[in-house]
């Protein structure tokens, strides 16, 4: 069996997960739309000023850096307001385009990409579409595909959170528009069709996927098969020294969801709406096909917590990952594939018994346990060492830990330390 | 931390754990309890009840505080069904309050709880502690000399410590403890592994050397101590092996008829560094 170093088995979510794969996506049309001007720390400019008027597609904010693609409207109607300090996903408040939805509908494409069009063309179209990675990182695509010659292209619809199923059901309803893009995307890398994998780890995803007639790897059920160095590990049998980059060993890895969008901007369309799921501690879970910052209020409402008289948490994300919305009323990010509602519940955390359940679950063999008393005794001489970098933030030691501490928050924040202070 | 991620966890916890070390050792208990009567019944009760007021008084103190109640019965379980009371009360406040809290507590201390104050014990009152009661029997010198036959030894018609006379007993601990991933395979397998090559190469008769004196119980209940043992996989192999050897050493060449006691808590020592030295290093470039 196909696998990678350290990981955990989830049972949690996973009848769900099989649940909201079958299920339509059902559309949603938001009456307001809520687009941050700061994303993933960086401040972005807005291009639009309250009163204009905008259809679906019109750029509305652009990263004067050029690090990050422009953001699109995924409705026609009027710029509200700029609000200067709205609620966003990532936390805080920002300044944030407000914009209201007429129902018309009306849009603006960018022009058709020519069947011919050479790499640096899809890599601008890239940019010009807005795509980042859908998979929940984000990093720019036309970053990753820009001067890139790699040799294989793998593309990860393993979606490894519980719960979450946007990209089995894309793979299950958009395969023309992800085909179309995976080719878009192989051309742009210089990939031979021959080294595109589409990687899955649920076998009904990939008898949708073996239809496109590309070659398809079914993966063991394993969490976080979805990272993208696990991925290249388990498909490729290539483990990744620290700090190397898939891309610099010849591989790039995107996720269904880009692949879709660069279908789409290939055919003249903005990244402006995507697919969430909406699971968890519901009655029914459902994935819809939403604008890109619609409010999580009106996502949550689609669905209906599974009793009314046990509170609940909405997640961001997936219930590994994902981060807990304080507000409903932050606007939906790109990278955001799923809202999970989770009981709530607290965990408190008792001493390390040293048990080494961390050190077994972790997919990048650290001593987890070691980082956290490091933080814990301020001793940062000694993150370095312990390969703080190395770390993934995917949460298998925290959920592992039989005295529940919060080990996987602790060394993300040692890490975040040591990134801040390179530059 | 409230609101970071992941926001689901394992049901398991460290009491789990614990109740799950304590339910290995009931088939020990009931046995010794079997064997030697209201001697083992008394004697155990009594750890039991010590180790749980000294873990109150030290440690934790929100429910009951099953780690020193472990620690408790491993050194009940260790020591000869004659101990003096006052000893085995001393021990377990010993093991508890001293070995375990005096060094940070639970997941800090640096020897086993119950091997160090069985240690102390044997070592302050040496005639108290080698008077092995056969089941059922007067006691006996030792029980790692005599004329038990290798059946009596495997199901524990012999005279020793109270946990430690049967080998089939402690080996449906062990399968407890595996089937609920409380400990892995490495560790037992592997300490008797090097006991067994050095007793091979002592020229010793092995099967009997096996199955007497604490070396099982050691391997099973002992040795794989979360706190006193290295982390690595790497570590726990070189760790198993060492001790395995060493009890061998002192069993056959010591000052005393065990091994296992002494062996542990000098490899308690060099765990860390063992830890140290077998920090995985990542993929080389």
């Amino acid at each position: 069996m196909r696998l990678f170093h350290g990981g955990i088995k989830l049972t949690e979510g996973n009848e769900l997960k099989e649940r909201a794969a079958e299920e339509h996506i059902h559309t949603l049309a938001a009456s307001t739309l809520y687009l941050p001007l700061f994303v993933q720390k960086r401040s972005l400019c807005a291009c639009v000023a309250a009163g204009d008027r905008v259809d679906i597609g019109t750029r509305v904010a652009e990263d004067p850096s050029g690090f990050l693609p422009p953001v699109h409207s995924g409705v026609s109607g009027t710029v509200r307001a700029i609000d200067t300090f709205h609620p966003c996903a990532e936390g805080g408040e920002v300044p944030t385009v407000v914009i209201d939805n007429d129902g018309q509908g009306r849009a603006c494409l960018l022009p058709p990409l020519a069947e011919t069009a050479a790499p640096d063309a899809i890599v601008e179209r890239m940019y010009e579409a807005g795509l980042v990675g859908m998979g929940g990182a984000g990093y720019p695509t036309h970053r990753k595909y820009r001067d890139l010659t790699a040799e294989w292209l793998l593309i990860n619809a393993c979606e490894c959170e519980p719960y979450l199923a946007a990209d089995a059901s894309l793979s299950r309803h958009f395969l023309t528009l992800i085909v179309e893009g995976v080719h878009r995307m192989a051309t742009a890398a210089r990939v031979a069709p021959a080294h595109i994998r589409l990687c899955t780890e649920s076998a009904q995803t990939a008898a949708a996927l073996k239809q496109s007639g590309l070659s398809v790897v079914t993966l063991t059920k394993r969490y976080p098969q979805g990272s993208e160095r696990q991925l290249v590990e388990a498909v490729l049998d290539k483990r990744l020294p620290d700090g190397v980059l898939p891309t610099q060993a010849g591989v790039v890895v995107s996720n269904v969801g880009t692949a879709a969008a660069m279908g789409d901007a290939a055919r003249g369309l903005a990244l402006t709406h995507r697919i969430v799921t909406v699971s968890g501690y519901v009655k029914q879970p459902r994935n819809l096909l939403v604008p890109i910052g619609t409010p999580f209020a009106d996502i949550a409402a689609a669905v209906q917590p599974k009793t009314a008289d046990r509170r609940v948490r909405y997640i961001a994300g997936g219930p590994m990952t994902g981060r807990r919305l304080t507000t409903l009323k932050a606007g939906l990010p790109k990278t955001c594939g799923g809202l999970t509602l989770l009981p709530s519940h607290s965990f408190s955390a008792t001493p390390c018994i040293r048990c080494g359940a961390c050190v077994r679950a972790c997919p990048s063999s650290l001593l987890p346990f070691l980082i956290e008393q490091a933080v814990l005794q301020g001793e940062k001489e000694r993150y370095r060492p312990l390969r703080t970098t190395a770390c993934l933030s995917c949460g298998c030691c925290s959920f592992v830990c039989p005295a529940k501490r919060p080990l996987a928050a602790r060394i993300t924040a040692a890490k975040r330390e040591l990134k801040e202070g390179i530059q | 931390m409230r609101v970071a991620p992941p926001h689901i966890r394992k049901t398991r916890t460290t009491a789990d754990v614990m109740g799950d070390v304590c339910i290995a050792l009931i088939p020990t208990i009931l046995a010794a309890v079997w064997f030697f009567r209201i001697d083992a019944l008394l004697r155990l009760t009594l750890a039991a009840v010590c180790s749980l007021v000294a873990g109150r008084l030290t440690g934790k103190r929100d429910g009951p505080d099953l780690a020193a109640l472990v620690s408790g019965l491993i050194l009940c379980l260790s020591c000869p069904s004659q101990t003096p009371l006052w000893l085995l009360v001393g021990g377990c406040f010993f093991a508890v309050c001293v070995v375990r809290d005096g060094f940070g507590g639970i997941g800090q201390n640096l020897f086993n709880p119950a091997m160090a104050a069985r240690g102390l014990m044997l070592a302050i009152f040496p005639s108290q502690l080698t008077g092995f009661g056969l089941p059922g029997a007067l006691s006996s010198a030792t029980p790692l000399v005599g004329d038990a036959s290798l059946f009596d030894l495997v199901v524990g018609r012999i005279g020793g410590s109270m946990g430690e006379t049967s080998a089939l007993i402690i080996a449906i601990g062990l399968a407890w403890l595996l089937i609920r991933r409380v400990i892995r395979w490495h560790i037992p397998l592997l300490s008797l592994a090097g006991f067994s090559l050095l007793t091979l190469l002592a020229g010793e008769p092995l099967l009997p050397a096996l199955f007497s004196g604490g070396l099982l119980f050691g391997a099973v209940f002992v040795f794989t101590d979360y706190t006193t043992k290295p982390i690595t996989l790497a570590g726990e192999i070189a760790f198993a092996l060492a001790v395995g050897v060493l009890t061998a050493v002192l069993r056959f060449y010591g000052p005393y008829p065990e091994g296992v006691c002494f062996a542990v808590l000098a490899m308690n020592l060099v765990a860390p560094l063992f830890e140290f030295l077998t920090i995985p290093k990542g993929v080389s470039q």
